[in-house]
């Protein structure tokens, strides 16, 4: 995959998606700031099924927990499920309109967290409340803007 | 696509729970962790120079305020050092008729915050010293006006800090006004922390200052932590539910200090 057409193009927007997510915001919009990283993934894998999958999943998953001090891989997991899911079902989910769309994205950013926090229960950390679910709900009011975004970048670059 | 993810999944668990605190994989670890804290310094960079331009075009007269106003405290700070010199030297005698064993002395290392980690559910700070600089696990970690939190992880030249307020963190504190020992525990919340075991009999108030009861041996003794806020006493539980509020101002500040300890010394 690195050798085809414009693989740069996704790895640079990877790459500044998860500089997006170390810039540094006031503490009470921590709870709030949406998974770039997870949202640019998803784009990938939906428009270009055959190219991008688990693997790079995997990469973006373990780089946002190196990020965040996560123990590491607690968030590849379930970003590489998720991945399963869209690569399973992305001619359904490319028909859907931008509402859908962003529901469906909700839906795998809050599985992502969900395996992520029972994963760190096992390891002995702790969580309060249901407040990790709450970046899937702001990630979701950002899809549509992030994926005509991207999508005009791949049409730009000819990413195929 | 089956096999592929069943690998990646098998990876991440691998990493997960075998080789998560695994000795082999130390130097990549400080690697990454240092690599972390450039990307930090990268993304906060331009906001930093917007600070820095602040600073640079403050006017004449601010400064000047400023440096009063600094003249004025390191005057009134001096004073209070004179008088603790002579506190000192009150308790060393008082320690040597009690024929005390030992006293840890500490000093200090200022280290700078470089960002707050993005990890909602954790309180994290990212510091700019490490191994390099003899930090260690299990550090104190000290802001200006009190206890802030531990080293829990260092690189090479990076460091993060777990604050006080973690859901994960708890510090053996004291009543500084009665001595009654206690467990400050994080609630997840910045302004907010937990006493446990605070039988309902027991002499606290609201607006007790507690301090670190240096029990356990990482912290050590007699630094601010928190004030009690709110006190509730239930009919029927044995327990009071005491509510504090940290000194140390987590969420401000550029700087922090990291307590070093020194061999023991006037042992008498």
């Amino acid at each position: 995959m690195f050798a085809e057409r414009g693989s740069w193009v996704i790895f640079a927007s990877i790459f500044v998606a998860l500089f997006i997510v170390a810039i540094p915001v006031p503490v009470s919009w921590r709870g709030f700031v949406p998974d770039w990283s997870l949202l640019v993934l998803f784009y990938w894998v939906l428009a270009l099924p055959g190219r991008v999958g688990v693997l790079l999943a995997c990469v973006v998953g373990v780089l946002t927990d190196l990020l965040d001090g996560s123990p590491v891989g607690a968030t590849a997991v379930g970003s590489v499920l998720a991945v399963l899911v869209i690569l399973v079902s992305y001619q359904r989910i490319r028909q859907f309109d931008g509402l859908k769309q962003s529901l469906v994205m909700g839906l795998l950013i809050s599985l992502v967290h969900l395996i992520e926090q029972r994963l760190e229960t096992f390891l002995g950390w702790q969580h309060v409340g249901t407040d990790f679910l709450l970046p899937a709900a702001t990630s979701l009011l950002f899809w549509v803007p992030v994926r005509n975004c991207l999508r005009s970048l791949r049409r730009y670059y000819e990413v195929q | 696509m089956g096999w592929r993810a069943t690998l990646a999944i098998g990876c991440c668990l691998l990493l997960l729970f075998y080789f998560r605190d695994h000795p082999a994989l130390e130097a990549p670890r400080q690697f990454t962790l240092d690599t972390a804290a450039i990307a930090y310094r990268v993304a906060a960079a331009p906001k930093s120079a917007f600070i820095g331009l602040g600073d640079f075009f403050q006017s004449h007269s601010t400064l000047r305020s400023e440096k009063e106003r600094l003249e004025q405290e390191n005057l009134v700070l001096k004073g209070q050092t004179q008088k603790l010199a002579a506190v000192l030297a009150e308790n060393g005698r008082y320690r040597a008729l009690l024929r005390s064993a030992e006293t840890l002395e500490r000093e200090v290392m200022v280290a700078e915050i470089i960002a707050m980690t993005a990890a909602r559910s954790r309180h994290e700070l990212v510091i700019d010293k490490g191994t390099a600089d003899a930090v260690h696990v299990g550090q104190p970690l000290l802001g200006a006006d009190g206890l802030m939190g531990q080293v829990v992880r260092v690189g090479q030249y990076s460091s993060h800090a777990l604050l006080i307020t973690d859901a994960t963190h708890a510090v053996p504190v004291q009543v500084l006004r009665s001595g009654v020992r206690g467990l400050a525990e994080g609630t997840g919340e910045l302004n907010r922390l937990v006493v446990r075991h605070i039988a309902a009999t027991t002499d606290i108030e609201e607006g007790d200052i507690l301090v670190t009861s240096g029990l356990g041996g990482l912290f050590p003794a007699g630094y601010p932590v928190a004030t009690v806020k709110t006190i509730v006493k239930q009919p029927g539980s044995s327990f009071s539910q005491v509510m504090a509020v940290p000194i140390a101002s987590l969420d401000r500040g550029r700087h922090v200090m990291l307590a070093i300890e020194l061999a023991p010394s006037g042992s008498q």
